[in-house]
């Protein structure tokens, strides 16, 4: 009921401002548990305050984690919105 | 009593203040509540609810009044609304025992502190939005709404604040706010801005205001000098009424004007947004002869694309109604940094990469914009189009290469600013090569002289009156020719030029847009067959001080 996805941030901007928002926003279309890694720190991918904190810039290596019932379907939609995947995972 | 603050928008306002009280001041953060938790939580849905309608009617009125690219700063106050990093920690506060209002303030206020601690100009914006999603929503939850305040205004007030937040700005009632004062606040906060835009007098930062000022007390705003006197004397009220009446109350003409011997004077005005456009329809102006397209840049976080820009163009020209609207390419370099462009520092910004310059090292940026209008010509053919900071015939070529790929030659009346001094020399050239010339005088000036216009220190040699500068625009005009040709720098709006400008026959002046009705009057009351003797005499000055005695004789009579 878990999957996740390694990508690298394409957007010149990184995860800020705007494409932030339309993250949050695409995010919140999910049912299940969504959240965002980056080295040692994580957000929650459903909230713009906990994403932007995080500070993410262009070409960061992110690890997005989804639990529930559209877990793979939401990482890999939500990873082609960041940029270039590099790795991913399921496990039923 | 006199508040020294910063003057953010120019002009006098003189008339009872109304304090717009900040809604989580007084909550007391501590306070236990007395009533059962699920009845605080139904209140608290029902005010985030609240405010939530309550944000959705304000970006509809931002996308009206502003455009729908800036309506993106309400807009992102909806996604704080339901954010679980706020909402979570005030239901737990709640179920906690705190009341709801005290909650929400205590949250919204650490959640804006830590954003602004990131020392990021982007989060520190959004932690004005948190208090201000704060603010709505104890607002609600204490039945001490800012909108009815704001809405049920009448006659003419002055608004006092501590900050006027995005929101508030946008909820002023434009026929009854005669002037702002807030007591903190900076020239680009953005109320700061968008008095600029409506052209309401402004001072931020007044320290002390809060303190010293209640509801209902006469104050005169004066934005020029970035005083708000409480109480002012007759004489300060009598110099307030002369400066408001220049002006607002000059007569509005609406249709063209020609002076008293019948030369026809096209008075257009310089706008930057969609507001300004319609503002300066409402002042009469004969089209926009300067528009400023780097609003839109500045105020997107990624530079906007194609569509967005075609979009805004396109009301832009709605808002002229049929008046002709002169569009400036994208006028940026390093000294006007835009977000999401990636513009080089450099050590000399103002000698650098500016204006076409930069446009045309950035050809996916420019074919964009270049698409956009194309395509908004197609729709508006009053519209024309032209580029800043030309320095000579290869930039006009490379930009007519470009044009020819992405939009075809033909798309739109093509113009050039002229400003650099080369391109001044070298005018009949130019002008053989477009459909008009618009001379920026503000940075012809500066280039002329090479003396920055910033730079306090050179205030002595900065002066569109220079000689050199008046023969330059001498040159511009005799090598235009035929080629239509117009002024849009602030030369244009002084009453001191306006004889010699004509004299010179400079017949479309672009201004700033609360100025048109007095330059139409002005322009009416004058002769342009009797400015030979001073503008030969003007041409002929030698020195600054040759350049005043000569103006004399241009001077309107009796």
């Amino acid at each position: 009921m878990t999957a996740t996805r390694t990508v690298t941030i394409a957007d010149p901007q990184g995860l800020h401002a705007r494409p932030a928002a339309d993250f949050v926003t695409a995010s919140r279309d999910f049912e299940c548990d969504l959240e965002i890694q980056v080295g040692d720190k994580s957000g929650n991918c459903k909230s713009l305050l906990s994403v932007l904190k995080l500070g993410i810039a262009h070409g960061t290596l992110v690890t997005l984690q989804a639990t529930g019932t559209d877990e793979e379907r939401a990482v890999t939609e939500l990873a082609e919105l960041l940029g270039h995947q590099v790795q991913g995972t399921s496990s039923p | 009593m006199i508040l020294q603050g910063i003057p953010a928008s120019g002009g006098c306002a003189l008339g009872p203040v109304v304090m717009l009280e900040p809604a989580g001041a007084d909550v007391d953060v501590t306070a236990r509540s007395t009533r059962p938790v699920p009845e605080s939580l139904d209140r608290l849905s029902a005010a985030v609810a609240a405010s939530r309608d309550d944000i959705v009617a304000i970006a509809a009125t931002a996308r009206e009044r502003i455009g729908a690219e800036n309506s993106a700063i309400v807009e992102a106050q909806l996604l704080v609304l339901d954010d679980p990093e706020w909402l979570d920690p005030v239901v737990a506060a709640i179920r906690d025992g705190a009341t709801p209002e005290g909650a929400v303030w205590a949250v919204s206020q650490e959640v804006a502190g830590l954003l602004a601690a990131l020392d990021d100009p982007y989060l520190a914006e959004r932690s004005a939005d948190v208090l201000d999603v704060g603010q709505r929503v104890v607002g609600h939850l204490t039945d001490r709404r800012r909108a009815p305040v704001l809405a049920g205004l009448e006659g003419d007030v002055i608004i006092g604040a501590y900050e006027l937040t995005p929101t508030d700005t946008l909820a002023l009632d434009l026929e009854v706010v005669r002037g702002i004062v807030t007591e903190v606040g900076s020239r680009t906060a953005h109320a700061a801005i968008i008095a600029r835009q409506l052209g309401i007098p402004a001072v931020v930062g007044a320290s002390g205001l809060l303190d010293a000022v209640c509801s209902g007390d006469v104050v005169l705003v004066d934005g020029d000098q970035g005083t708000c006197t409480l109480d002012p004397g007759d004489a300060e009220v009598a110099r307030a009424r002369s400066v408001a009446a220049a002006r607002a109350n000059q007569a509005v003409i609406v249709e063209r004007v020609a002076t008293s011997d019948g030369v026809e004077i096209v008075v257009l005005a310089n706008a930057g947004s969609i507001l300004d456009v319609e503002r300066a329809v409402g002042w009469g102006a004969d089209g926009i002869g300067l528009f400023r397209t780097e609003f839109l840049f500045m105020q997107s976080e990624a530079p906007p694309d194609e569509e967005e820009q075609a979009a805004y163009y396109a009301a832009v020209a709605r808002a002229a109604q049929g008046r002709p609207v002169t569009f400036r390419t994208l006028d940026i370099g390093g000294d006007k940094p835009v977000p999401g462009l990636h513009v080089e520092a450099e050590a000399n910004p103002f000698l650098g990469v500016r204006g076409v310059r930069l446009t045309l090292a950035d050809r996916d940026l420019f074919a964009a914009q270049l698409r956009a209008l194309a395509r908004t010509a197609a729709a508006y053919p009053e519209i024309s189009v032209m580029v800043p900071m030309v320095s000579g015939l290869e930039e006009l070529d490379e930009v007519r290469a470009l044009l020819a790929e992405c939009a075809g030659e033909t798309a739109f009346r093509f113009g050039t600013m002229i400003e650099v001094p080369s391109a001044a020399v070298l005018a009949a050239e130019v002008a053989a090569e477009v459909d008009f010339l618009s001379v920026g005088t503000n940075d012809l000036t500066a280039y002329v002289l090479a003396a920055d216009r910033g730079n306090t220190r050179l205030d002595y040699l900065y002066d569109e009156f220079h000689p050199a500068v008046l023969r330059t625009l001498r040159l511009i005009r005799v090598g235009a020719g035929a080629t239509p040709v117009s002024i849009c720098g602030e030369l244009a709006g002084d009453p001191r030029a306006l004889a010699l400008l004509v004299g010179l026959g400079y017949h479309r002046l672009s201004v700033s847009g609360p100025l048109v009705p007095v330059v139409k009057e002005r322009v009416r009351e004058l002769e342009a067959a009797g400015t030979a003797d001073g503008v030969a005499a003007v041409l002929a000055a030698r020195r600054r001080t040759d350049v005043t005695a000569a103006l004399d004789l241009l001077a309107p009579r009796g």
